[in-house]
Order: C-alpha cells, then structure tokens, then sequence
C-alpha cells in the first residue's frame, strides 16, 4: 500500500493530503490539495468535493485514483451556527415634526424661527409674523427665488425655507436677503402648515448646535419640562447633521420606543435563569457565565432569536436524522449593536441609531452519519474508505507539526459559524470546545451597523481592506498607500469607499466616511473572534487558565484574515502566551490540519 | 483665454451660434454644487477635442464642451485621453435634468465627491435607495458574466439534488 490520503470535511472547504509509505514504514506527505465544500458537511453530496479534492492532489504525482491503497475520512463533530438580531429601540414619529438630515448642500446658513407656510399663500400672509416657507418640487427655483424676493421687499419677513428638490444654494444665491434653507425633502407634502418651526444649517464642515440640544429646542419652542423629555429623541436624532428642521405640531410627538424582544431561559446543570433579550448583550453573557455548563438554551417563539433558534435545530435534524425535539442548543454569543433605522414618519428619509442586540446560536451533536459517506465514496472511486479519527484530535495533531510548537498547546479555529478550540496537555490529553459566534456573526454586524441589507457585499467588507478612488486614476488604500492606475477608473467609483474583493473594487454605497467603516468592521471582529478566542481558550485551559497555556496556533480560513490573527495575539500576549498562525508541516501555514493529521495518526497505528 | 486660464474655474466651450439656454442648465448643476465656470465661444471644431481643450485649458483640469447645432455636450477630464469624455450627452439628453446633472458631475469631479448617475438620485438620502440601483443591475441576467452565470446554475443543481435527496 504505497499511497494513502487523509481527507477533511470542513463546512467551507474540503482539504486533502496524500502520503507515500516509504519501505521502513514512514509516511511522507507529497501532495495537498483543497477545493470548496459540496452540500452541508455529512451529506453524501459532499462527495463531489472529494473526489475533486483527491484528484487535485493526485494530478501533479501522476497517480490514478485506484492506486491509493485506502482514505481516511474526519469524524466530523456537526456543529451548526446562525445568527439573527433582535431590535430593541426605535424612534417613532407620530405627526411629521422633524427633519434632520445632510443634504450635500443646503442654502445660507444660521437659526430661523417661524411659522409654516406653502409659498403659494406667502403674498396672502399676516405680515406682523416670521415665516418658514416650503417650497415644493413643483416650483422652479427661479420662480421660488422671484416671489420669495417679492415677499421680503414687501416687508413680509421670511425667515427660512424648506424646498423639496436639490435647489437650496440656487434660490439662495438668488435672494436679496440671506436666509437658511433645507433642501433635498423628499416627503414636502407631509410638512404641516401653520405650525411653528426651527430651520438651522450650519457652516460647511460643521453641524447643527441648537436644534440637536434639547434646552435649546425647548428655548426655541418655550417647552414644558415634560415636553423637553419628549424631544430628547428628536435631538440626538439630528446631532451630526449640517442641516435640521423641528416642526411643532400639537399633538406631535417623537418617541424613542422599546420594542419587546422576547426572552430567552439559560438552563444550566445547576440552575435556570429566564433573561430579557433588551437587557443588552452584557448582562446576557454574564448570566451565560453564571449558568454554565449549559445544557440547554430556549428562546421565545415568535420572536426573531426564537425563529432563528427554530431554523438551527430543524437543520440539524434533517441532517442527522433525529427529531427536532432531540435537538438543543447549547451555547449563544450576544453582542451590542446600534443600528440606523429609517425613522418611522419621516420627512426626508431620515435615520436614527437604534439599540439592537445580535445572537448567535449555535447546536452540537454527538455523530454525523459519516459512515453512510464513507461507503459512498467507497463505491464511487473503489478505494476502500474508513473513517479514522476525531477532527479536534486530528486537527491539533496536525497542528503540532507546525515547527517551534510543542505541548500543552492550543489551536483556535474560527469559521463561520462556530468558534472551535482544542488543547493538548503534556501527557497527550486533548479537550474540545464549539462555541456560538464566528464569520457569519461579523458579516451580519457589518451589513447591519452599515444599512447595508446586503449580506454579500458585507462579507466582503469583513474580507478585504478598503479604499477611496480619489481620482479616476487613482486610489487611497486604508493604509494611506497610494496606488495608480494607468487606465482610468470607473466613473461609478470616483468618489467613493471601495472593497477591494477578488473581483476588483466594489462601492460602498453608504455615506459613511471610509475610517468609520474600518472602526465598524473591526469591532465587529473584535467583538466577536476576540470575545470568543478566550472564551474558548478559557474553557480549554488547564484549570479553565489561559496563562497555563503555552502555545496557540491559529488554523482554518479565518487565520488567513488579513487582521484577525493580529487582534487576537495582542489580546493574548498579556497572558503570556505565543499566538500565531500555525504552519502545518512548515509549509501550509494555516491550511490542511485534519487532513495532516489522519495521515499521521494511521500511520502511528500502522506502527504499533 | 488668459484670463481662464488664471481662476480656478471649470471651462465651458461652446461652438457658435452658443446654446444660452442649455449651457445655462449646466451653470445651474456647477452652482448648486458651488462651483465656478467660464463660457467662451470658440469656432467649430469637433466635440471630443473642443470638450478636451476646455478640460486642458481649466485650472481645476475640467471641462464641458457643448454643441447647439449637434445637440451635444461632453464633460472632460484633463488626465483623460482625448477620445474618452468622461460623459456625453446625446440629442436624446440634451434636456435640463440630463445637462444640470452633467454640470453637478463636473463640480463633483472637481470636488472628489461620487457623481451621479440618475437624476432621481439628487433625492435620494438614505443607502437604500441607491442600494436598489444595484439590485437591478444584479437582477438582470443580461449583465451576468459566463462566471456568474455558471455559479448561478451550479446553485440551481445543488438546490434540485438537495431537493430530490429529502425527498428520498
């Protein structure tokens, strides 16, 4: 039996190593290979992936496929990951009273106080009072500009406007008299008339001051105490903004709302807890931490968690073949959000940041049906196929051919769903854990804390550095490294945060600042990876202590992340221990672990 | 010449008889985005070149050359090859919001401010409405890559196995 192969299932790829049995017994490894994953691991599916992985590695040696003498398969541990996220304020506008946004240029600039008025009506106008005219799309701006001149040389006094399309600096720069105008309002026909109200724009470069502080909007309005509470809202809504309009109608009213989240019940060896999902993320995991060790977790049907939890278990069913019932979930990760929101009863599309916490389950069982796969594959490529080993042992047993490694050693392995980790003690015990909370959890921070509401393009913002073009022919890395182009850019890029995917760079299409994308793409991370890196290496620990660990390797796709690796040592070097990607065999950095491993342990059992 | 040349402005050039009208829908999208232009009427010369020459000749490297009798404008770049205009206004576009969207682009050039590309974007505050944009373009297969389109009926055959395999 000159060659055998060690094959790895993995949720994403599907990793290879072949090995050549020398005469004394040895198995040198002299090919690898990895493909992308077919089907949800432990489906018959996956079939296709090996075959195409095994071929892969065969190709360079010449070997046909018949000619390997056996294929050792992982037990593959089924872990299953999702996430969802449970909203828990909003801010609600009952009866139009605010507009706050950034239109990229409004007109004039300073504080006006008025009534609400169509310009239409202005020439029919008391004139003993100030006016805040609104000038909808309908209206040419040369039109508005005439009659609103007309006005103020009649002695009507206009003290600011509200115009529906992008003319705010046309009609301004037409007027005899200077006046703050918000442009760019999308819903005109939704502002009141005959009711008081603020119209501020600040100086280019800056933001509204009065109307994004509650004693000056109740200065402004002469508010009660009670109605100053009530505004609260509206004023940290329009902080950050150049331009504002507050609108005072009497039965008006902005509420920041608590929505019910739901609860979820913690049932622990020793006891239960019942939690509220709205207490926010940090209270969860502490009772997460009390609970333990967790044997179950529930969450409240109807719910968002409680229909993602629902989802996780139904799949885990069909895929192992076990009733629903039979299925729990055994461990969740929460994290604090803030989330933009389009502000509901909004004038001009306006967004406010909305408190949300995002949840990640994740359910663990004992066997995948891998022999129904081995024989499987057995039959197809007539190479007699055993499953040979635990993939947590596999893996570190792998990962200790990283060269400068020895025990007691961790491995980290952070995929998409779970964040797994395995140590190995001096005297060769090995100790696993699954937890909630990986990739996926990142992307659906991203796309959230973004507004992006496009998973596809989040993911990508969590794989790849960031860029401004700012020119055609060239763009600003996030680094500050310039980088030319001797052909010009696409115009639809110009301007603006790009991805730099595999596929070249993809927009952003978000207002947000490119700096701001990168503090939310790595706290996402942070939060997540770094959070669960010691929550698991804690549970793994000798005596659940970090510092008694000597050696961390990082293995998997995600120890290729171009920043996580760096995160997760500088959080573990104040426990005295070496982090690093691993390099297995001293030349596949962080990949083929497994599939290094089942190669050696047959081998060592051959031997003995 | 000379004194364009001096002020930071972006340059119009029009052939004669000059379009009043329509380069002053243009001068609307400059100012609205507070940007200055000058006009000068130039004689009849090809579009892409008068349009390059304006952009060569402007201080902030941008420039709209414009057309009455043809019906045309054309915004320019001074770092651009002179047959690719950055944009071009056919007879079909020569209105106000397709010329006032083209003055808005060459502020946005000159501000390093993305541009824009429909006129209804200049209402548009939120991400989602541009993000629909997008949608569209994905939602038309026409616009697929042989790529794409492969991935797209692998997931297709994945979905039938899947299905065929429960059912089993």
């Amino acid at each position: 039996m000159p060659y055998i192969a060690g094959v790895d299932i993995g949720n994403n790829s599907t990793e290879v190593a072949v090995a050549e049995f020398t005469r004394s017994g040895e198995a040198r490894i002299v090919s690898s290979s990895i493909v992308k994953t077919v089907g949800i691991k432990g489906t018959v599916r996956n079939v296709l992936g090996v075959i195409d992985a095994l071929d892969r590695a065969l190709s360079p040696l010449g070997i046909p496929r018949k000619d390997l003498g056996i294929v050792l398969l992982n037990e593959a541990t089924p872990v299953i990951g999702d996430v969802a996220m449970e909203t828990i304020t909003e801010t609600v506008i009952t009866e139009s009273a605010m507009i706050g946004h950034n239109p990229s240029t409004p007109g004039g600039m300073g504080l006006a106080l008025g009534t609400t008025i169509m310009l239409e009506d202005v020439a029919a106008a008391s004139p003993d009072k100030q006016w805040i005219v609104v000038i909808p799309g309908s209206t040419e701006f040369r039109v508005a500009a005439e009659q609103l001149n007309r006005a103020m040389s009649a002695k009507f006094q206009i003290a600011g406007a509200i115009v529906q399309k992008d003319d705010g600096v046309l009609i301004h720069n037409r007027l005899h008299h200077s006046i703050p105008i918000v442009d760019e309002v999308v819903h005109i026909d939704r502002v009141p008339v005959g009711m008081p109200a603020a119209v501020e724009v600040a100086a280019v470069g800056k933001t509204v001051e009065k109307l994004s502080n509650p004693y000056d909007i109740a200065t402004l309005f002469e508010l009660t105490p009670e109605e100053t509470r009530n505004i609260v809202p509206i004023a940290r809504a329009l902080t950050g903004t150049r331009s504002a309009v507050v609108i005072k109608t009497p039965r008006g009213d902005i509420q920041e709302r608590r929505i019910p989240a739901g609860k979820i019940k913690l049932i622990g060896r020793h006891q239960k807890v019942d939690i509220q999902i709205d207490e926010g993320a940090e209270s969860i995991m502490e009772q997460v931490v009390k609970v333990s060790p967790l044997l179950e977790i529930q969450a409240e049907p109807g719910t968002n968690v409680g229909g993602m939890f629902e989802t996780v278990r139904q799949v885990m069913a069909d895929l192992t073949d076990q009733p629903v019932s039979a299925i729990r979930v055994q461990d969740i990760l929460a994290v604090d959000t803030l989330v933009p929101q389009r502000v509901r009863g909004s004038l001009a599309g306006e967004y406010s940041l909305g408190n949300a916490v995002g949840l990640a389950a994740m359910v663990e069982t004992q066997k995948l049906p891998m022999q129904r796969l081995a024989r499987k594959l057995e039959e197809e490529i007539m190479v007699p196929t055993i499953v040979a080993g635990v993939e947590a042992e596999m893996a570190i047993r792998g990962a200790l051919t990283t060269p400068g490694t020895k025990p007691p050693m961790a491995i980290l392995d952070l995929g998409g769903g779970s964040t797994d980790a395995s140590l190995i003690t001096e005297s060769g015990e090995i100790k696993s854990v699954h937890l909630a909370g990986a990739g996926e959890m990142v992307t659906l921070l991203i796309d959230k804390e973004l507004g992006l509401d496009d998973l596809e393009l989040a993911e990508n913002i969590k794989l790849f550095p960031l860029a401004k073009v700012e020119t055609l022919f060239h763009m600003r890395h996030e680094n500050g490294s310039v980088q030319f182009f001797h052909e010009p850019l696409d115009p639809r890029l110009f301007g603006r945060v790009v991805v730099i995917s595999e596929n070249g760079p993809i927009p952003v299409e978000t207002r947000e600042p490119l700096a701001k994308i990168v503090e939310i793409r790595q706290k996402a991370k942070k939060k997540v990876f770094v959070h669960n890196s010691l929550r698991a290496l804690e549970r793994v620990g000798p005596a659940n202590n970090i510092r008694l660990i000597s050696f961390v390797a990082l293995v998997g796709g995600s120890a290729l992340d171009f920043e996580i690796p760096r995160m997760i040592s500088d959080s573990l070097i104040e426990y005295g221990v070496v982090t690093g990607r691993a390099n297995i065999r001293g030349t596949e950095g962080p990949r083929n672990a497994v599939a290094t491993g089942l190669v050696l342990a047959y081998e060592e059992k051959q031997r003995n | 010449m000379a004194g364009s040349e001096a002020k930071p402005v972006v340059r119009i050039l029009t052939t004669m008889p000059s379009p009043e009208k329509e380069i002053g829908y243009i001068l609307w999208g400059l100012e609205e985005e507070e940007i200055p232009a000058e006009i000068e009427e130039v004689e009849e010369k090809p579009l892409k070149i008068l349009a390059k020459q304006a952009a060569d000749g402007s201080k902030l490297n941008v420039g709209i050359g414009i057309s009455g009798t043809d019906q045309m404008a054309l915004l320019h770049h001074r770092d651009l090859p002179a047959d690719k205009p950055l944009f071009s206004m056919t007879a079909d576009e020569f209105n106000m919001t397709q010329l006032r969207m083209l003055g808005a682009n060459a502020a946005r050039l000159v501000k390093g401010n993305p541009l824009l590309f429909h006129s209804e974007q200049a209402y548009s505050s939120g991400p989602k409405d541009s993000m629909q944009l997008q949608q569209n373009a994905l939602n038309d297969p026409a616009q697929l890559s042989q790529n794409q389109l492969g991935e797209l009926l692998t997931l297709v055959v994945i979905e039938l196995l899947t299905h065929i395999e429960r059912q089993a």
